[in-house]
């Protein structure tokens, strides 16, 4: 700080004073994160003519499957709340729990992966990699629309790191996208139910923190500068 | 009280949204003394209490739009403060992890209860030293380490930022260790 007093601050903030919109309920934020997921996942698999296999009794018989599914959703709800609740002080008790809900989906989706490669293993691992690369690209094009809104939600609030923020949200929304890849995925080996689905939301947390980030302080309105 | 207070906050904290002046200062004028106390109770320092409570006011400014009119504005207000009291303990740890110790450089440390300037009880190779170098790194070594104020403090006496009095200073312990060496050598040689 510069030797001004904290009145003269005062005075300097209410000059600096400007209207401006109230930032989104969180319900708000993550309805329209989830709706353009929808969006993205309905024109994606109209142009393709690949559909989730939602009456596949095969998909539902198969418990490392199921987990795995599941393990995705809680980890992109967790890692979505966590973000956007984490940018708005106050809430940063819902953020906690989102943290805690995403990191535990994240074990359990790791543990998930081990056991399929336990359970399953002997697949070429060269082929898995070439497959698994093609789902997590898939599962991060269909996170890019949430990711951007994230992004913008994220830009409105005040996140205390600005980085971790966007990770998180990056993985919330590759989450999403990797839940639809996961439901249309017909490869069955264990290493590429790990590489492929399981780790995608860790992928595209490193990924896109850093262009997230930037697009995050580029969208966030020019402040008071002391 | 509190219940009413919180009315009148979150009435003013809204009309700040909307872009009304007086709103806003007459918020930020009870919330002034109100963060003093709040960040007086949490930390020691009266220097560190006024640039914690000017970097919470700065903070509000920055967040005031994710305020929303539905929720409570204390806690709001309460979260912002921690997080700014957070911040200024880890700046604090950094700060005292990256100054160089006057006594690892060769110098005495100055005695915690220094209020008035001592450089008379300085050696005169020291005193030397200190002489020697330019009046702005002269005065920060002095503040700091004979006058024993906080960075924070010794900064708005001169009023300078911290990271600028850090500076100064850095470069007068580094010119005063230099100096001695160098007389130190030229003993030795001669």
């Amino acid at each position: 700080m510069t030797g001004r007093s904290t009145e003269e601050l005062a005075q300097q903030l209410v000059g600096d004073l400007s209207p401006l919109k109230p930032i989104a309920r969180l319900r708000v934020a993550a309805s329209t994160v989830v709706a353009l997921w929808i969006a993205a996942v309905g024109a994606t698999s109209w142009m393709t003519g690949t559909w989730p296999r939602v009456g596949d009794t095969a998909f539902w018989s198969d418990p490392i499957r199921v987990a795995v599914l599941l393990g995705l959703g809680v980890a992109a709800a967790g890692a979505l709340v966590a973000a956007l609740a984490g940018a708005v002080p106050g809430r940063e008790p819902l953020a906690r729990a989102g943290w805690i809900c995403a990191g535990s989906a994240a074990i359990g989706l790791v543990g998930c992966g081990l056991w399929a490669v336990a359970g399953r293993g002997g697949e070429p691992v060269g082929g898995s990699f070439a497959a698994s690369a093609s789902c997590l690209a898939h599962a991060l094009a269909l996170a890019i629309p949430g990711a951007l809104a994230a992004s913008f939600f994220l830009s409105r609030g005040a996140p205390q790191h600005r980085l971790v923020a966007s990770g998180i949200a990056a993985a919330g929304a590759a989450s999403l996208g990797a839940v639809v890849v996961h439901a249309t995925c017909s490869v069955g080996g264990g290493f590429h139910l790990l590489l492929g689905h399981c780790l995608t939301p860790v992928f595209a947390g490193l990924l896109l923190a850093l262009p997230l980030a930037g697009l995050v302080r580029n969208w966030t309105r020019p402040a008071f500068e002391s | 009280m509190g219940d009413e207070r919180e009315t009148r906050w979150r009435s003013w904290m809204v009309a700040t949204q909307t872009g009304e002046t007086p709103a806003y200062e007459k918020l930020l004028a009870e919330l002034i003394p109100y963060l003093r106390r709040f960040v007086g109770r949490r930390l020691l320092s009266a220097a560190a209490v006024e640039d914690v409570v000017q970097n919470i006011l700065i903070s509000i400014h920055r967040a005031r739009g994710t305020y929303r009119a539905e929720r409570n504005f204390t806690p709001w207000l309460h979260a912002i403060a921690r997080n700014a009291i957070i911040d200024q303990t880890r700046r604090r740890a950094r700060q005292s992890r990256r100054e160089i110790s006057l006594e690892a450089d060769g110098v005495a440390e100055p005695s915690s209860d220094a209020v008035e300037p001592q450089s008379a009880r300085l050696s005169p190779e020291l005193e030397g030293a200190l002489s020697a170098l330019p009046d702005s790194q002269r005065q920060a070594v002095e503040l700091i380490h004979l006058h024993g104020y906080s960075i924070a403090e010794a900064a708005a006496r001169v009023g300078a930022t911290t990271a600028a009095l850090k500076v100064r200073a850095h470069r007068g312990y580094r010119a005063m260790r230099a100096h001695i060496e160098a007389l130190r050598l030229e003993e030795n040689g001669g």
